[in-house]
């Protein structure tokens, strides 16, 4: 055991790094582009996120592979990012507050929209053009909204995990997904989704 | 005590219950208000359709080709090389 701790304190851990950036790189990058508003943002994040590797390189334990434990620091990096982008308050939202409350005022309309599309989950994941599609959506959510519906209803966590993470109450959580969902319906229906308009439930 | 809601207060709750389980008067109001409402019954298919699709959407998206350019995996490359990890 105590040979194994020299080994690893001997070995440059670079070569392996190095070559879990062409190797994961991709996919770290994907995972923070789904979740950041910019492409710069996520190569940053991925770029902190090797650096982190190699300084946490004694604590990675080979029980889990490289790719689980890089997603893992990723997903911590980008918590942090948010968290380091406070204000939660919805009153002084930075990006997008007047259009997301004039979103908001616009429900009613918006729930009674006779041209509503009936969505078909199925149908839309089979298409290309459809996920760069709700990828744009979801890219259009103010940022800190984006990643409490991504948190939500792309990684399925828990809402008292979200809270406890990103430090806000339940009530700001709701109002939060409320409103995303309502503006990620309402890009649905500017952008068309012509091929499912026409489906029936 | 409230006997309707709104077409807002139903789309709030609808989307509220999807992430937390609602009181039973909120539950009850909400049932009384779909029995009735057309448009927030189909808003409710909606919500369920677009939490189905984005949960669906990491895996159908690892068949696009979204990729880290090139030049920024050699960039990352370059810093690591030049870090003196013993230090860090």
């Amino acid at each position: 055991m105590a040979d194994l701790n020299k080994n690893a304190e001997q070995e440059s851990p670079l070569d392996e790094i190095s070559e879990w950036v062409e190797e994961h790189g991709d996919l770290l990058y994907r995972f923070a582009r789904c979740r950041v508003s910019s492409h710069e943002l996520a190569e940053d994040l991925v770029q902190i996120t090797f650096m982190s590797a190699l300084k946490d390189w004694q604590r990675f334990r080979r029980d889990s592979s490289p790719k689980t434990w890089l997603v893992s620091i990723l997903r911590h990096k980008i918590i942090d990012h948010y968290r380091r982008k406070k204000p939660v308050s919805l009153e002084n939202f930075p990006d997008g507050g007047e259009a997301v409350t004039q979103s908001a005022i616009a429900s009613e309309e918006m729930v009674q929209d006779t041209k509503s599309i009936r969505l078909n989950p199925e149908e839309i994941l089979e298409h290309e053009e459809l996920r760069q599609t709700l990828r744009e959506c979801l890219d259009d959510l103010p940022e800190r909204f984006k990643q409490v519906f991504v948190m939500r209803d792309l990684e399925n966590e828990s809402t008292e995990n979200i809270c406890k993470e990103l430090d806000l109450s339940v009530s700001n959580f709701s109002v939060m997904m409320y409103r995303a969902r309502l503006l990620l319906k309402d890009c649905f229906l500017k952008k068309g989704f012509p091929s499912l308009s026409q489906n029936k439930n | 005590m409230k006997l309707m809601i709104t077409c807002q207060e139903a789309s709030e709750s609808l989307s509220a219950k999807m992430d937390v389980p609602l009181p039973l008067a909120k539950r009850l109001l909400l049932q009384t208000h779909l029995l009735m409402c057309r448009k927030c019954t189909l808003f409710k298919s909606q919500l369920n359709a677009l939490r189905k699709v984005f949960l669906g959407l990491e895996d159908a998206s690892s068949k696009d080709e979204i990729k880290m350019p090139d030049s920024s995996k050699a960039h990352i490359k370059k810093i690591l090389d030049n870090t003196d990890f013993k230090n860090l």
